[in-house]
């Protein structure tokens, strides 16, 4: 969705090259392959295990398990698909391993991360306060609190932006599961953000005119979702008798 | 990417083109509503319960906010030294023992492809840790083939003979060791030196005292190899330093032959550098064996207590991965895949090298012995043989490929590749109307037959 198609295919074919080169010996193939992705698959990692030390060692752990297996990968997936699915593995493999308590906002206070000393969070009315991995601490809290199956359903698809039949390839789900799982999670983050009395900023209004540039509004008086400027999705020209 | 209208229907869109109960019953049309991806009819039916049903519509309402919301949120930067780390770690290996264990517990999967992209993988993930495990591989072997023997105590198998060394052993010695006749098959791994006598070795008489012959005759062959060159027997009527080959093989066929396999019979450990002489002064066939362990062996190797056959398979894959070589036709199968090829001679290293690297990876001993393998069926006595199976696979020969290696070029890890190639007639002389000599006779060549036994 953020990425026009012709840009996505042509990234894959630009892994496909160069994993064949890395798979050859050629370093700066690799090297290049790794900074490519580095930046994805670590979030996912932050996003779903929720602190950037866990997140720091299962990605090296995923990578490394990646590029060592990289003869394994057939390309019947797309290179990030494959990547990513290792890296949810790892995650998994770490929750498993280790089931930390939920990330409190007052532990976190008290650690240094990787970008100096946490800041306080306030109160989720204020915005986002930069805290260890950039979320406020509520919408932390409210993805910790998931369960993991929806956790990594919306940090692939809402945080990450992997299109749904990706998503469902990396987790291994009909992509209808993964929709179902989308909506489910997205509703308890919506409940649970509301119990920390976190108040969602209302969509900007850009998202009704993205496409076909008719404004959802009051189109003929038929749209019953309020407040007035809410998500309206884009219809279609002459659609609205 | 509209999602059409009779696709819906299984989804919650009912034939009349209106939507069941409310956003729980049709859960992925609400996510597609929500990206707008909805058909025209569908997306009306939405709207139309929406319109009469504010919880629904709140609920989707808040979602949408929800998902712009996590769109915005930006990327995290990774820690500045997580490059390092993991490039580090792929570049760089640290030899030794945590390589080792990286590489041990990594899942080995060999696919079919190229032979040339495939052998730098797997040399990329096997070269890291074979010289640090080179070393212990012939403490391997020994528990390896110590927890078989074992067992063939109370089995009759004929392991023993299967995995008889290919004994140097001087004619003259065989009756100086002291024991009555031939030497009851305990046969040491002699040293790189062909003519090294075996020392006077216990005789497995019985197979009471098989056990305890083994460590010892082990502990005594490991250390015999170290001592490369000396001659155990000075008084015995050992062969001159410079045995040719042929005198060698004939050697040890008269000995082995003579040997009496008595159930029991201690097995040899096979160890780098003897199997490495072994190879290089072969004048007659090497017969290589990998042998993950008897049915009901549980010891020693590891897992093949479940799917040794699979064991098995997976290392003809490996070696068909790494070399090229392909299995033989299974009517030439000698108790299982069997693979044949003429070794370069003076590559004979390089070949043991792959060889106990693909049995270590895969927890499978390895042998060489010029004798050919005994088959499962048969009990002691004479080493019997599938004689057919054999037979035919010799006369083949003139059909065997040959197996090289010729040295990486940078920047691969690996030092040595292997490939298979048709060997040009040697010594074609067109005077004689004989049929060019084949690579082991002409000398160059070893004719080697591996086996990978169940």
């Amino acid at each position: 969705m953020s990425v026009t198609d012709n840009g996505r295919d042509e990234g894959v074919d630009l892994d496909i090259a160069l994993v064949e080169r890395a798979r050859g010996g050629d370093e700066s193939a690799l090297t290049e392959l790794y900074r490519r992705h580095e930046r994805r698959a670590y979030n996912l990692a932050l996003r779903t295990l929720g602190n950037p030390w866990d997140a720091a060692d299962v990605t090296q752990e995923a990578f490394i398990k990646a590029f060592r297996n990289l003869d394994t990968f057939k390309g019947e997936a797309r290179f990030a698909t494959w990547l990513h699915r290792i890296v949810v593995n790892a995650a998994y493999d770490h929750l498993r391993r280790r089931r930390p308590e939920p990330m409190d906002g007052e532990i976190l206070d008290d650690l240094s991360g990787p970008g100096g000393p946490a800041a306080v969070v306030g109160s989720g009315r204020e915005g986002i306060d930069p805290a260890v991995d950039g979320l406020s601490a509520p919408l932390r809290d409210a993805l910790m609190s998931l369960n993991e199956g929806f956790r990594f359903a919306v940090v692939l698809c809402d945080l990450l932006g992997f299109p749904y039949n990706e998503a469902a390839e990396i987790l291994g789900v009909q992509e209808g599961t993964i929709k179902s799982r989308i909506f489910r999670a997205r509703e308890a983050l919506v409940t649970a953000l509301e119990k920390a009395g976190y108040d969602l900023p209302s969509p900007r209004a850009t998202r009704d005119d993205t496409k076909d540039g008719k404004t959802g509004g009051k189109t003929g008086g038929d749209r019953n979702l309020d407040p007035p400027d809410s998500v309206t999705p884009p219809r279609t020209i002459g659609d609205d008798a | 990417m509209m999602t059409r209208g009779d696709e819906n229907e299984g989804r919650g869109l009912m034939p009349d083109g209106m939507v069941s109960g409310h956003v729980d019953d049709w859960e992925e049309l609400a996510v597609d509503y929500l990206d707008g991806v909805l058909d025209p009819s569908t997306t009306a039916a939405v709207d139309a319960h929406l319109r009469d049903c504010p919880a629904c519509a709140a609920r989707l309402h808040k979602q949408g906010a929800l998902v712009a919301f996590l769109e915005d949120v930006d990327y995290e930067a990774p820690p500045s030294d997580l490059e390092d780390r993991v490039l580090g770690q792929l570049l760089f290996p640290a030899a030794g023992a945590r390589a080792e264990t990286d590489a041990e517990t990594l899942p080995i999967q060999p696919l079919k492809q190229q032979e040339s992209r495939w052998s730098a993988l797997w040399r990329r993930k096997i070269v890291p840790w074979v010289p640090a495990t080179i070393g212990v591989v012939a403490v391997l072997a020994l528990v390896v083939t110590y927890g078989l023997v074992r067992e063939s105590a109370d089995e009759s198998t004929d392991l023993a003979i299967n995995t008889t060394a290919a004994q140097t052993v001087p004619a003259g010695s065989a009756g100086s060791s002291g024991s009555g006749g031939a030497p009851g098959g305990t046969q040491a791994v002699s040293a790189a030196e062909p003519t090294v006598g075996a020392p006077a070795q216990e005789t497995a008489g019985d197979s009471a005292a098989s056990r305890d012959t083994v460590t010892t005759t082990a502990a005594a062959a490991t250390t015999m190899v170290l001592g490369a060159g000396t001659a155990y027997d000075p008084e015995s009527e050992t062969t001159p330093t410079t045995a040719s080959p042929a005198t060698t093989a004939s050697a040890m066929t008269e000995t082995t032959a003579a040997v009496t396999m008595a159930p029991g019979t201690t097995v040899v450990v096979q160890n780098k550098a003897a199997m490495v002489a072994d190879l290089r002064a072969a004048g007659a066939p090497v017969y290589i064996v990998f042998n993950n362990g008897v049915e009901g062996d549980g010891e020693g190797a590891g897992n093949a207590n479940d799917g040794t056959a699979r064991i098995g398979a997976g290392i003809a894959t490996q070696l068909t991965a790494l070399t090229g070589l392909e299995p033989l036709d299974r009517s030439l199968w000698i108790d299982g895949p069997t693979f044949a090829a003429y070794v370069p001679r003076e590559q004979a290293q390089q070949f043991v090298d792959l060889l106990l690297s693909i049995g270590t990876s895969s927890q499978t001993s390895v042998s060489l012995a010029t004798q050919p393998p005994h088959t499962n069926a048969a009990s002691q006595g004479p080493a019997t043989v599938d004689n057919d199976a054999l037979s035919r696979l010799m006369e083949k020969k003139a059909e065997f490929v040959e197996l090289s290696a010729s040295k990486t070029p940078r920047p691969a890890v690996t030092d040595w590749s292997f490939t298979t190639s048709t060997l040009p007639p040697v010594g074609d002389d067109g005077a004689e109307a004989q049929q060019p000599a084949l690579p082991d006779e002409a000398g160059t060549h070893v004719l080697v037959v591996i086996s990978v036994q169940d």
